[in-house]
């Protein structure tokens, strides 16, 4: 059985004491559903969390932006709180359908996918078992998972330096979200449950930000590269990129200036050289340079 | 009094929807080997599984399928090898959904797996996956027509270039299902999702070791087609074998990933082509080289084989050509018929390298096409005839659409032109009756009740027959009804491929239709005291030609009247094709009634750095003859251009490492309502003598130039040549862009 | 103590009428309409949420409902094409839908009704840019999006 028992949690504290020990939390179920159907989950305990009230709303404050995590990518459009460049870039999340199940804290949380994991039992039976799936080496090749965040919404959010309010068992921490996708937050991202994301006054109001992404079609597909661009107005102006669905995680590069070309060139190697999706890193490592100068073009002062 | 809200038109039942007292549920289990020697299957856990009533393997079915006579070589179950992933290894029925889904993973195969066959460049190399094959190759056809050595010996120039085609899929929304019912008195009936439900009779019945007369096949409402529900398919035959042994009906759907195993779709295609210009820039001679990936089994393929070639020269007049079509097998599913089958591969190859020999030798491409053009009563040196040829004012039509446009930077403008058959002169197997019949009957109401066997797959067909019918009649097309695709109800229609419903059923109709006019004519004639040649049909009403607001009788009168002269008020027609075949071996294989043509043009945006491409605007003339319902051919029009977007830019359905893949719809790439360009569409109308009030086909043809046209815009406006598709990025980025630092740096300083 | 479901029943209104459903904890409110409530008029095309044929509207937001586990639906306004049956605006949208000859096969038509139907409750006069970028979520292999979107345009 994939799913074994599914309950709806009345709290917060309620959800946290089950995550802890083991259960997923559901809110718009548009990464757990995929997965469970194509028998990646075994045995799975299934908590909702979207109708908890404390993970809900859109709200300006004095220091920024903050968003609920279980808003929806649809409703985080439509709300008047929300920023055109945001706005803007959640519109190409997915598709309208998605979207008006899709949430923002789900989009942070989702999953690594990759052509050979992302696919129904017959097809991976017949592929042979993954790192991730009970195999021992990474079928795409090597002996590392090559597997990517498809997030556009993360890779933005990073751009900007958002932080989350994330809650573990007991424990709640405001963290920003680049260091939530580091190495040492894993038991954070798999246990853990987005209460909000903050966004700055300052990265929205003062600085600029730009996206360019490669995608095959202009609906529904996941983006196969994200890179966006920041600027920061002060003393001294920073601009940054950040790489993201192509990475493991999104990674955000503060530029030294002059002569950025040697940080944005080192921004596509952290693309892995396994290919886990429908291009090659040759390609994705060319464009993600291509995209950073034209994101840089944008925000430049 | 209100009149009735307007109809909900799409609550009919599919086969997924049909519900039956006592209908049971089943799955297939598959193989998730490529290739490898079955060694034993072992239904004992399936039939433990809770829920699960019963289950088949391959010894159930002991001849082998396939739909073409010669090459049937398609086990309905696996029997003692496996040949791709995803081949049907049994089937289980059980009391749910879930249940047989159950039932069906827990089916033990042992398998010994052999080496695979993965590519159609390993031809011979490998082992055969047929033993009748030792060089794994289906047929080897080579054709010569006209001195084609000669011709490329005295050209002015010759062009040369190698191609690859991707293979794609039809993706149709609906996938593929059946209920089938073994019934009390010992008959079969099978309601299924198919394009051909007469093949499908024939099919289950002889595969079920049964006579036709007990099988009866019914479409219910069909989402779709485009070529891939047009065989007789394992799944349908199961549910057939599991309902006579529960004697309850069984209903079987497909996955979609299922639907991406059972495949038939467009073949990968290795094409070497050679163009030999004469000094007046006449096609002296053309050369092509062809190898089509054509699966595991046979299916359809020999006639793609065939069609790969026989259609080289069209819609051009060339002077001479000669073609070797080889179909290799491979470990992938079996390739088959997907809209405009085997011609669309071909037509890019020949479209890309006339652009290139424009650009070489300065010629406008659109005129250098209207120069070549094969006209009205022309035949081909193979033996096409052309009965009529619209094809320069399609021309035409694009020039006029598109001369007036400018190109910015990265932009350009691409044609290519084409032909297509209406329906094949003979069919699958050989024989000489009607490919069409229909019978109508003038019902007492007034209304006329048309019975053909065509399936309606969402193409409009039987609105267009029904048209024909009420022009033929003089009355509303509302006056009359069809019931279809039933092969108890219902005379033998071939079935909705090879774009033949509208010319072959177009003129088996209007044959009953004039008959029961002349019925009612007769009938009124002698009541009026008039000859019935003076008189006319018109809505409602039967008057005299000259003088209708005199003498005459409503139309439910004169059918009464009829009724009481003959009894009964009814018209057959059929129709077979009055056409010879090619008098060479496989003439047989591309001769058709008529021939539709078309001319395309894409406008692209290329960005070299990325490699990417846009299509802002695609421009599609179509000659069908004539449009019996110019809505349907233009949504035909519409949904060709979409769907050779599709194929240019963004699907594929192929092997990788040794799987089909993709197998969902998130990752095959379906164009989406924001992938789609402007579309221009025009109908052009060269009325063949063939055709149903001169009407040709508009299902297939539209969509052969499409792919060339974007992708003679693309090397046009990239400076590159382009012999693959679907176009990659990553073929099409500059090469030395790759190595460049860019204008981050300069946006910086 | 947190909320177990009780007795796994699940309770949701579905076109207007009150029904309680057992739902299996991995089972999706797609095969909960088609197999336990009769609404064939649900259609599955892909059971991934790409291809929107199994869109319906829960609480007015149209989704589609092959990702959505019938667990948690407890409490929902369901609503799916042929409950829209007499709904004058939804008699609208079809009969503007099959003039335009937008219905081919007609297997995406159930979906796209709901979500032209979502779409001119939230916005009574969408533009055709509007109307394409909310088709996108409903794949028509036929292709008949232009027809759509001219369809819907003409209804705002």
């Amino acid at each position: 059985m994939s799913i074994c028992d599914v309950r709806t949690a009345r709290s917060l504290e309620e959800a946290l004491v089950l995550t802890a020990e083991g259960w997923l939390p559901l809110a718009g179920g548009t990464d757990l559903v995929p997965r469970m159907k194509h028998g990646l989950l075994t045995g799975a305990r299934v908590v909702i969390v979207r109708g908890l009230k404390e993970l809900h709303g859109v709200h300006t404050t004095d220091t920024g932006l903050v968003v609920g995590a279980c808003t929806t990518i649809a409703d985080l459009c439509r709300s008047s709180a929300c920023p055109p460049w945001l706005g803007g870039a959640c519109a190409q999340i997915a598709g309208p359908r998605v979207r008006e199940l899709a949430t923002v804290g789900g989009a942070l949380l989702q999953e690594r996918r990759c052509r050979y994991y992302n696919r129904p039992v017959l097809w991976r039976t017949a592929s042979g078992a993954c790192l991730r799936t009970g195999g021992d080496r990474c079928l795409a090749g090597g002996d590392r998972c090559c597997a990517t965040q498809r997030s556009l919404l993360s890779t933005v959010l990073v751009a900007v330096s958002a932080s989350v309010v994330i809650s573990r068992g007991a424990e709640e921490r405001s963290v920003l979200l680049e260091d939530l996708y580091g190495p040492e937050a894993g038991a954070w991202r798999a246990g853990g449950i987005i209460r909000s994301v903050s966004i700055s006054r300052m990265a929205e109001a003062e600085g600029k930000v730009a996206v360019e992404w490669i995608r095959r079609r202009a609906s529904i597909d996941y983006h196969d590269l994200v890179v966006a661009g920041a600027s920061r107005a002060g003393s001294p102006h920073e601009v940054s990129v950040t790489v993201g669905a192509a990475v493991p995680y999104p990674r955000r590069i503060v530029l030294p200036s002059p002569a950025p070309g040697g940080a944005i060139r080192s921004a596509a190697t952290l693309i892995p050289s396994a290919q886990s999706g429908r291009l090659s890193p040759a390609y994705l490592r060319h464009a993600a340079v291509v995209l950073a100068g034209r994101v840089i073009a944008r925000v430049a002062p | 009094m209100s009149s009735p809200p307007p109809p909900w038109p799409w609550t009919d039942p599919y086969v997924a929807d049909l519900s039956l007292p006592g209908m049971v549920f089943a799955a297939m289990a598959r193989s998730t080997h490529a290739h490898a020697a079955l060694r034993s299957i072992d239904l004992a856990p399936a039939l433990a599984t809770p829920g699960v009533l019963a289950a088949v393997d391959g010894r159930a079915f002991p001849l082998m399928g396939g739909v073409i006579h010669s090459s049937r070589d398609e086990p309905v179950l696996a029997v003692d090898r496996v040949r791709y992933v995803g081949e049907p290894l049994a089937a289980v029925a059980a009391v749910s959904p879930e249940a047989a889904k159950a039932g069906a993973a827990s089916v033990a195969a042992a398998f010994d797996p052999l080496p695979p066959v993965l590519t159609m460049r390993s031809v011979g190399l490998d082992v055969p996956l047929h033993e009748e094959h030792p060089d794994n190759v289906l047929r080897d056809v080579a054709l010569e027509f006209g001195p084609v050595d000669e011709s490329f010996a005295s050209a002015r120039a010759v062009f040369a270039g190698t191609y690859h085609y991707g293979a794609s899929t039809h993706a149709a929304l609906e996938p593929h299902g059946v209920v089938a019912w073994w019934r009390p008195e010992g008959r079969l009936w099978v309601w299924t999702s198919t394009q051909c439900p007469h093949l499908v009779q024939h099919g289950v019945a002889r595969l079920m070791g049964l006579e036709p007369s007990a099988v009866r096949v019914i479409t219910p409402r069909v989402g779709g087609g485009f070529g891939g529900k047009s065989e007789v398919f394992s799944h349908e035959v199961v549910a057939a074998r599991l309902s006579m042994l529960l004697g309850r009906p069984v209903r079987l759907i497909l996955s979609r990933e299922e639907v991406f195993y059972t495949h038939r779709g467009r073949h990968e295609a290795l094409i070497d082509l050679r163009l030999a210009v004469g000094a007046h820039d006449e096609i002296l001679g053309l050369d092509a080289d062809i190898i089509l990936n054509g699966g595991a089994y046979a299916g359809m393929g020999l006639v793609t084989t065939y069609y790969a070639g026989q259609f080289l020269g069209i819609p051009y007049r060339v002077g001479a050509f000669r073609f070797r079509s080889r179909r290799v097998f491979t470990n992938a599913p079996p390739a088959g018929p997907k809209r405009g089958h085997g011609s669309v591969q071909i037509r890019f190859a020949v479209e890309r390298l006339l652009d290139r020999a424009a650009l070489s030798l300065g010629l406008n491409p659109l005129a250098w096409r209207m120069s070549l053009a094969l006209k009205s009563d022309e035949t081909t040196l193979n033996g096409l005839k052309i009965g009529s040829s619209g094809f320069t004012r399609c021309l035409e039509e694009i020039a006029r659409m598109t001369a007036p446009l400018q190109c910015g930077e990265g932009e350009a403008i691409g044609v290519a032109g084409s032909a297509y058959i209406s329906g094949a002169a003979f069919p699958i197997i050989p024989n000489r009756l009607p490919h069409s019949q229909a019978i109508l009957r003038a019902d007492r109401s007034g209304l006329f009740v048309l019975t053909v066997g065509v399936a309606e797959i969402g193409q409009g067909a039987l609105e267009t027959l029904r048209t024909l019918v009420a022009q033929t009649l003089g009355q509303p097309t509302d006056r009359v009804l069809a019931v279809a695709g039933d092969t108890d109800a219902c005379p033998v229609d071939l079935g909705s491929y090879s774009s033949r419903v509208t010319l072959m059923a177009g003129n088996a109709v209007i044959a009953a239709a004039a008959a029961v006019r002349r019925q009612l004519l007769e009938a009124a004639g002698d009541r009026l005291a008039v000859a019935p040649e003076s008189l006319d049909l018109v809505p409602n009403r039967v008057v005299v030609r000259e003088d209708p607001g005199g003498k005459g009788m409503s139309l439910t009168r004169a059918i009464a009247r009829a009724e009481e002269r003959i009894g009964t008020v009814i018209g057959s027609g059929s129709y077979a094709p009055a056409v010879e075949p090619g008098p060479y071996p496989g003439g047989a294989l591309g001769p058709s009634p008529a021939f539709s043509f078309t001319a395309a043009a894409a406008k692209v945006r290329f960005d070299p750095d990325l490699g990417a491409v846009e299509v802002t605007d695609i421009w599609i003339a179509h000659d069908c003859g004539r449009a019996v319902n110019l809505a349907r051919v233009n949504a035909q029009l519409h949904g060709c251009a979409l769907m050779g977007l599709g194929e240019a830019l963004m699907e594929q359905a192929g092997l990788h490492r040794g799987i089909m893949d993709p197998v969902g719809m998130l990752d095959y790439g379906v164009p989406t309502a924001r992938d789609l360009p402007r579309i221009h569409a025009v109908v052009v109308s060269a009325a063949d003598p063939a055709g149903p009030l001169g009407a040709k086909e508009a299902g297939e043809g539209p969509l052969l130039p499409v792919v060339p046209a974007i992708a003679n815009a693309v090397a046009r406006a990239a400076g590159l040549d382009i012999c693959a598709i679907p176009l990659s990025s990553e073929d099409l980025v500059r090469p030395s862009a790759r190595e460049t630092p860019l204008s981050g740096e300069a946006a910086l300083r | 103590m947190a909320n177990r479901i009780q007795q796994n029943m699940v309770a949701f209104v579905l076109n207007g009428r009150p029904f309680s459903v057992a739902p299996d904890p991995d089972e999706t409110l797609l095969e909960t309409l088609r197999q336990r409530c009769g609404c064939a008029d649900v259609k599955k095309g892909c059971d991934e949420g790409a291809c929107g044929a199994c869109t319906v509207a829960i609480d007015d937001v149209a989704v589609p409902s092959c990702l959505v586990l019938t667990v948690a639906c407890a409490g929902s306004r369901i609503v799916t094409s042929a409950g829209l049956a007499t709904d004058p605006l939804a008699r609208r949208i079809g009969a503007a839908l099959a003039e335009a000859g937008a219905v081919q096969c007609g297997f995406c038509t159930a979906g796209v009704l709901i979500t032209a139907w979502s779409m001119f409750r939230r916005i009574p006069s969408p533009d055709r840019d509007t109307i394409s970028r909310e088709l996108t979520g409903n794949l028509c292999r036929c292709g008949g999006y232009d027809l759509m979107v001219e369809a819907l345009a003409g209804l705002g």
